[in-house]
């Protein structure tokens, strides 16, 4: 029977790093068994979907400069709002979470 | 869903008269007004204006632009960008010689415009914003507004105007002072129409009515939240600002609104509207793909050149033969570890494919798995000059058995590497290679034999269609492609050329000799997740714009490996290649790009997938997911698989957010439609709505024979809309306009 070999290095979407797999002998016939996990709660789907969507983040090489420019640009209207007697915390709050996403 | 009402809902009393008058016997019929007046001056181009900020800084466009541009790339939108930053507003940009409604032949540039901010960072003057104000006005153009902060009543002021009210830009919003802190769910509140008599254009069947609005909307990322002031103030334009909640913090505060501006006194139908985000919007956030196709349908007013379909497919690579395994106990491939499906997988997967049909609607009732096949492995003697399919073979006689339950794709015969020759040889190479396009197209051929002697069904319309063995040929791997066998390289795909310098121009040839339009690509290489014909010239692999030529198809992989037939293989590896090697390496894999900082049990893994895949699906991207055979081993008793675990995760999650159906495509209708959509992108398209006659005008300057339309009769009913396709050529033709939906 023909038997193919993958490598490894395409098939990970998410991690473009080097995978070492190595070739191994004499080991026996894998067990095929069910998963043992529980059902995860509601909050870890959050979580899993926050994690995956901060990974696709990391991948986008402008994302710092997008949030620098948030950043900058959250607390140019701060100024504005309170030269003009307005409340600007929420903008004073956007300007730093933008600044910190771009450290 | 599009209504009369809702056209009208856009307009000032005195240009409704103008338009109502040609506009009821489209609904009515004609012979009860007569003959329709063509009113040539109330026209807009089938064309978006998306005005960004852009950075001056890095030469980079902003978020925003970087989330709609992909949405309107992938629908066939026209659209046109103004970087604020760089580039100022005037009448001519809006309309030729600045004419408005009223002049006669004044046909506007655009239907509908896109600020990706809300205060486009102070780059435009007041002055701007009144003409871009006035514009819309004029010309009953919406506007959508993707992110931002909603503002408060005079934060927007003229300082050079010493009128009383010299506010320039006013959302009819306050921002609380307290942003919500991410993740957390939202609520709709779309009025349904039912209950928004006094609303125009703002109810559950004309926005977001392709949303599962049921269920609250997650949301990760910054926000700022706002409430309607409703305190009778408005721009100096002496408009009043209604605001009509869609999409809601927890404490009822709005995140997403529809702006109506009305002239007082004794409002009737609002002068301007505005569909205002105060979310931060990107491509990687789902909440942001979510409400993408809206900010382009709903400026639009349902009618734009181009359209939208969710798709999933899933190829299941390697058919007939056998692959190694993950090992886990010494956490590598074992070459002794084999699998190869059987008769009771190929049963069982008849039945979870059934079994997925009936759990998940949105899947229709024809979904099926694609298999990619290597006849090599269903042959009594893969090097017999006269091949022979081995129909006693177990697995064999069940795919013969079942073949009408699924579709299958040509994966070359024996699962050939495709690649260049190595010059000079190289005896070392980790794979063998092809010298000849003889050689190669044997191996397409010889499967196509196999095709026949198996009795597969749709053989004429998938000889159209390769993938070649680890998609190779369309790069060159320079003979290094597994690890193991280079521990000196700290990526052994360091040294690749990618597509298009690194193609195999034998492969690229021996491909059209045999008749092949497209090329499965992997979307996860370099230059490769990109729709693009390419051909032979001068013995090298080129692009071209020739549409006879070959076409790439790409397709997303997953984390669902090759190697893996059952949950504990595929937890095992899939921590090793994410966290444990780097723990072993003594690093920290939550410094490491793409890594995960914990292990996951299969469920977070599962989860994980989904939300990756529906991302994809919610891109609006045709590309299928491609999987391996022994994905879809049954692994219980319960005869549950990893490739149905997938499917069943991925659209779990899908239906919570959406409503519409998905394609399922067989592979060469993908590359047919992948081929009409790079025919429209290269074509001049001229489309233009006349409000008068309620109809759409299109040409081109070239033929294009499957333009997607939105908003005109006929075609298909999708998500409520007609999308249609339709010949264009030189020759200017006119289409009804209806955003009446019918279901």
């Amino acid at each position: 029977m023909i038997t193919y070999k993958h490598s490894l290095w395409s098939t990970p979407t998410l991690l473009i790093v080097a995978v070492m797999v190595a070739v191994g002998a004499g080991v026996p016939t894998p067990t095929i068994a069910a998963p043992a996990a529980a059902t995860p709660k509601v909050d870890q789907k959050v979580k899993i979907q926050k994690e995956e969507e901060k990974r696709l983040k990391k991948q986008d090489k402008s994302y710092i400069q997008h949030a620098k420019a948030l950043a900058d640009q959250y607390a140019a209207t701060a100024k504005l709002v309170a030269s003009r007697g307005g409340d600007n915390r929420a903008l004073l709050d956007a300007a730093a979470y933008f600044e910190s996403e771009a450290k | 869903m599009f209504t009369i009402r809702k056209l009208m809902g856009i307009l000032d009393g005195n240009t409704l008269k103008k338009v109502c008058v040609p506009f009821i016997p489209i609904a009515m019929g004609l012979t009860l007004l007569g003959t329709p007046v063509a009113f040539a001056d109330n026209a807009v181009n089938l064309k978006v204006l998306v005005i960004t900020t852009g950075n001056t800084a890095t030469g980079d466009p902003n978020i925003g632009l970087s989330y709609i541009k992909p949405i309107l790339d992938e629908m066939g939108v026209r659209y046109d960008v103004l970087n604020s930053a760089t580039q100022s507003l005037t009448t001519a940009t809006l309309s030729p010689n600045s004419c408005t409604v009223g002049t006669a032949g004044c046909v506007g540039n655009y239907n509908g415009v896109i600020l990706t901010d809300t205060d486009l960072a102070g780059n435009f003057t007041p002055s701007e914003w009144g003409i871009l104000h006035a514009y819309e006005t004029n010309f009953h153009v919406r506007e959508a507004v993707l992110s931002g902060y909603p503002g408060w009543y005079g934060t927007y002021r003229d300082t050079a105007d010493l009128n009383a009210n010299n506010v320039y830009l006013d959302y009819g919003l306050a921002t609380t002072a307290t942003n919500p802190v991410a993740p957390y769910n939202a609520t709709w509140t779309i009025p349904t129409p039912a209950t928004n008599t006094g609303i125009n254009g703002a109810d559950n069947k004309t926005v977001f009515e392709y949303v599962n609005t049921a269920n609250p909307l997650l949301i990760t990322d910054f926000s700022f939240a706002a409430t309607p002031r409703n305190d009778n103030q408005g721009p100096r334009d002496g408009t009043i600002p209604k605001v009509i909640q869609l999409l809601n913090t927890p404490k009822g505060e709005a995140l997403v609104s529809i702006i109506q501006y009305y002239k007082t006194p004794a409002p009737a139908l609002p002068v301007r509207e505005v569909l205002l985000s105060s979310l931060n919007n990107a491509w990687f956030l789902t909440h942001s793909q979510v409400l993408g196709y809206e900010f382009v349908n709903w400026v639009t007013q349902g009618v734009f050149v181009g359209g939208r379909y969710v798709y999933m497919s899933n190829h299941l690579d390697d058919l007939f033969l056998e692959n190694e395994l993950w090992d886990v106990t010494s956490k590598k491939t074992n070459p002794l570890l084999l699998y190869r499906l059987n008769s009771a997988d190929i049963s069982n997967a008849v039945s979870k494919q059934a079994a997925f049909r009936a759990a998940h609607p949105t899947a229709g009732s024809t979904f099926m798995l694609d298999f990619a096949f290597n006849g090599a492995g269903a042959v009594v003697d893969p090097l017999a000059t006269t091949l022979v399919t081995n129909k006693t073979d177990d697995l064999v006689a069940a795919v013969i058995a079942n073949k009408s339950q699924f579709r299958f794709i040509n994966h070359t015969f024996s699962h050939a590497d495709m690649d260049n020759v190595p010059i000079p040889a190289n005896p070392n190479c980790d794979y063998p290679t092809l010298s000849t396009t003889a050689l190669i197209q044997a191996e397409i051929t010889k499967n196509r034999t196999i095709w026949t002697q198996l009795g597969l069904p749709d053989q004429a319309n998938n000889n159209r269609v390769l993938v070649s063995g680890n998609h190779s040929g369309l790069r060159d791997r320079k003979c290094t492609d597994y690890p193991e066998l280079h521990p000196a390289m700290a990526n052994v795909q360091d040294d690749d050329v990618p597509f298009i310098t690194g193609a195999n121009p034998l492969f690229v040839t021996a491909a059209a000799n045999a008749g092949v339009d497209y090329i499965a690509s992997d979307t996860s290489q370099i230059n490769q997740a990109i729709e693009q014909h390419f051909t032979v010239s001068n013995k090298k692999v080129a692009l071209t714009t020739n549409n006879t030529a070959r076409t790439m198809s790409p397709r997303f992989p997953t984390n669902i490996f090759y190697n893996a037939i059952s949950p504990d293989v595929l937890v095992s590896e899939y921590n090793y290649i994410f966290n444990e090697r780097f723990r072993t390496l003594g690093q920290d894999p939550c410094t490491v790009a793409g890594a995960i900082c914990t292990p996951r049990n299969y469920q977070e893994i599962r989860d994980a997938e989904a939300t990756a895949a529906v991302q994809h699906m919610l891109s609006f991207k045709k590309y299928p997911h491609f999987f391996h055979q022994g994905n879809v081993a049954k692994y219980d008793a319960a005869g549950n698989t990893l490739q149905f675990d997938w499917l069943d995760s991925v659209f779990t999650a899908y239906e919570k957010l959406f409503k519409l159906p998905v394609k399922n495509d067989p592979y060469y209708l993908i590359g047919d439609k992948t081929k009409d959509s790079l025919t429209a992108k290269s074509a001049t398209i001229k489309a233009v709505w006349n409000r008068s006659t309620n109809q759409v005008t299109l040409s081109a300057n070239k033929t294009i024979p499957n333009l997607l339309v939105t908003g005109v009769t006929g075609g298909d009913i999708y998500g409520g809309q007609y999308i249609r396709q339709i010949s264009v050529t030189t020759i200017p033709k006119t289409f009804t306009v209806n955003q009446l939906l019918t279901q």
